[in-house]
């Protein structure tokens, strides 16, 4: 590569970590801000007084403000902690039941000679081909009716409805990769079938199963529509609408922008931890 | 450090996959002898991969038994068969150190951890592998893959190891290596051995004895050197060989005592006179001793090729009957050259000429001119 063009490709990954993180780290900054400097001075990025005040006042406690006046707690904080609370409980849910049935499901599409094989795959996958909003409407009616409007349930079943089809759509390009004979040669080695599958085929995908369940709990955290549907104004509501209510009903960005960080933590945290698997497994396509 | 040796007895065993026409197994019927390393040869398409299978106990027979010295393993799955597989792909784990792979089976087996390095030290010693065994698949070359797979299956000690075309992603001179590697591997264990190949210079070349199939069925066991010798039929003796042999279509010449190619253009004078009026003559390129050249031949020299040191020639009538004849390089002949040959008939086969089969005619110690 010539000189010239490496500097050219590093600029433009510069621009693209730019493009990325500055409205993050503004967003930071700002939550870091009082109310009453970021509002009279002229846009800045460092505050010239950091605090942690708003924060403090999401969790239910008062604060000082810039000139010592105390400030109660937020009157959001219960909304957006249960709202963190939820969205944590619906996607863990929706991440392990994702996995129990997306797993044998792919598996099975990808390694078990049988009839339909191709058919089922494509219809599973069809599925995503459908935005949610088209599928609200059915649900929202069926819900009324079976008493989950306003559950976590009811939001851990729709949302399971993105995310399986998704991952059996990656589960069976993983295991579709796994080398040919594996599954045979474990059963020569002394593995019954299901031993096989969890003492080889399991350990072999590791990487590929830690992906998906990384995307099943990113899928579920960050979903908005069937959470603000079912959800919104009940005791089940999940983060995203709760602070999308905050947005519009408070016109305090510092505040909003404290909220807004405590809901990108979880999947900032879980991204840097398994971000060597995301980074083997191939997404092309998806 | 010897495994304990089985004789393998497949009797009668059948194979129809779903939807198939024809049976991938005919009523199989095959004895293995204890130590023996058998290769099963045959084109693609022939059963020897499923008969493989079945042996191994990853697919069931329809009809048939097996036996394991005197074992039944018939309904026995293949994880309680005692058998080792060496795959033409996937050799080994691929999220595991050779180490760990080569180790799985017998630790699942439970064999105490001391002895498993034992042996995992003596096979690898003798594979020369023994330094990369902290490796995965993926850090070592081919032939090293090759290598330690082939440890992961003696490594059990199996009662029957079984290889699938294990050398056919390698390259040619790594198979010549790796075969006579094997070839050392099964007198030092001994254990009883099933080498599918398609190849038949690799099963002549490895073998105690050779198993062709064609459809489903086994056409002939034999040693390599008989197989090459007395083949039953036409087909074998074309499929077996590097150079194709000869076969041309004859009849008994008016006179009696000479056979006669379609065109009338060569006579061929055998020693023996009990052959049928009508026969395939079998006659492998080596056995052709191009004798003196006189320009009053049908026969010329058509194409030459070198072959491994030595000249094999395509000579032709006319009418375009071809012979194939290998010859010495020092007096290298030309194109166009007529040319008379001899055949060595003590190595001519007849066959029928409508079913293929060999006919247990002797056609030896005569020697033939061209009129």
């Amino acid at each position: 590569m010539s000189t010239r063009r490496r500097v050219v490709l590093h600029l433009l990954a510069l621009l693209a970590l730019v493009w990325t993180i500055a409205p993050l780290a503004w967003i930071l900054l700002i939550s870091l801000t009082y109310h009453h400097e970021f509002a009279s001075s002229t846009i800045h990025l460092l505050p010239h007084q950091p605090t942690l005040a708003n924060y403090v006042r999401l969790f239910g406690r008062s604060a000082a403000d810039w000139n010592g006046t105390i400030q109660p707690p937020n009157a959001y904080g219960p909304l957006i902690r249960s709202g963190l609370v939820n969205s944590a409980e619906v996607a863990v849910a929706v991440t392990v039941l994702s996995m129990v049935f997306a797993v044998p499901a792919a598996y099975a599409l990808a390694r078990v000679d049988m009839r339909f094989r191709q058919a089922g795959l494509l219809t599973i996958v069809a599925t995503r081909a459908l935005p949610p909003v088209a599928t609200t409407i059915p649900f929202f009616v069926l819900y009324q009716t079976l008493g989950l409007s306003g559950t976590r349930l009811g939001l851990v079943i729709a949302h399971l409805t993105m995310t399986v089809p998704l991952l059996v759509w990656m589960g069976t390009s993983f295991f579709g990769g796994l080398p040919p004979g594996l599954e045979r040669m474990a059963r020569v080695d002394g593995c019954s079938r299901w031993r096989a599958f969890t003492r080889v085929v399991v350990p072999a995908s590791r990487h590929a199963m830690t992906a998906m369940a990384v995307i099943a709990f990113l899928t579920s955290w960050d979903e908005f529509t069937f959470a603000l549907i079912f959800n919104t104004g009940t005791s089940a509501q999940t983060f995203p609408p709760a602070l999308s209510s905050m947005f519009f009903q408070v016109s305090v960005p510092t505040e909003v922008a404290s909220a807004t960080v405590l809901g990108l933590l979880p999947p900032l945290v879980i991204a840097t931890l398994f971000q060597r698997y995301i980074r083997k497994v191939n997404l092309v396509g998806l | 450090m010897k495994t304990s040796n089985v004789g393998v007895a497949i009797d009668a065993v059948s194979k129809r996959y779903k939807s198939a026409k024809q049976p991938a197994l005919d009523g199989v019927t095959l004895d293995i002898r204890p130590g023996e390393l058998l290769a099963l040869l045959g084109p693609s398409g022939s059963g020897k991969t499923t008969l493989l299978n079945v042996l191994s106990g990853l697919e069931s027979a329809d009809d048939g038994r097996m036996l394991f010295g005197d074992q039944d393993v018939t309904d026995i799955p293949a994880e309680r068969r005692s058998v080792a597989v060496v795959f033409q792909s996937s050799m080994l784990y691929p999220h595991m150190s050779l180490r760990k792979s080569i180790a799985f089976a017998p630790r699942l087996n439970k064999v105490p951890d001391a002895e498993i390095e034992q042996r995992i030290a003596d096979i690898t010693g003798w594979l020369h592998i023994a330094h990369l065994l902290d490796r995965r698949p993926h850090e070592v070359s081919g032939g090293e893959r090759q290598r330690a797979a082939i440890a992961k299956a003696l490594v059990s000690r199996p009662a029957l190891l079984l290889m699938d075309e294990p050398f056919s992603a390698v390259d040619a001179q790594l198979r010549r290596q790796l075969r006579s590697e094997l070839v050392k591997l099964h007198r030092e264990f001994g254990t009883t051995t099933v080498f599918v190949t398609h190849d038949q210079e690799e099963a002549m070349a490895i073998s105690d004895r050779v198993a062709v199939m064609r459809n489903g069925r086994l056409v002939q066991v034999d040693e390599p050197l008989e197989l090459y010798r007395s083949p039953v039929n036409a087909w074998l003796a074309d499929f077996v060989g590097v150079q194709p042999i000869n076969v041309l279509p004859v009849r008994r010449s008016p006179s009696g005592d000479t056979l006669q190619t379609a065109d009338g253009e060569l006579t061929l004078k055998p020693e023996g006179r009990a052959f049928p009026d009508v026969l395939d003559l079998g006659v492998r390129p080596e056995h052709i001793k191009i004798i003196a050249s006189g320009s009053a031949s049908p026969l010329r020299v058509y194409t030459r090729e070198v072959v491994s040191g030595q000249m094999k020639y395509t000579l032709r009538t006319d009418q375009g009957t071809e012979i194939v004849a290998i010859r010495g390089s020092d007096d290298v002949l030309d194109i166009d050259t007529p040319v008379d040959v001899a055949v060595d008939w003590r190595h001519a086969i007849a066959f029928d000429s409508t079913t293929g089969e060999r006919l247990d005619v002797n056609l030896a110690k005569g020697t033939a001119g061209v009129s």
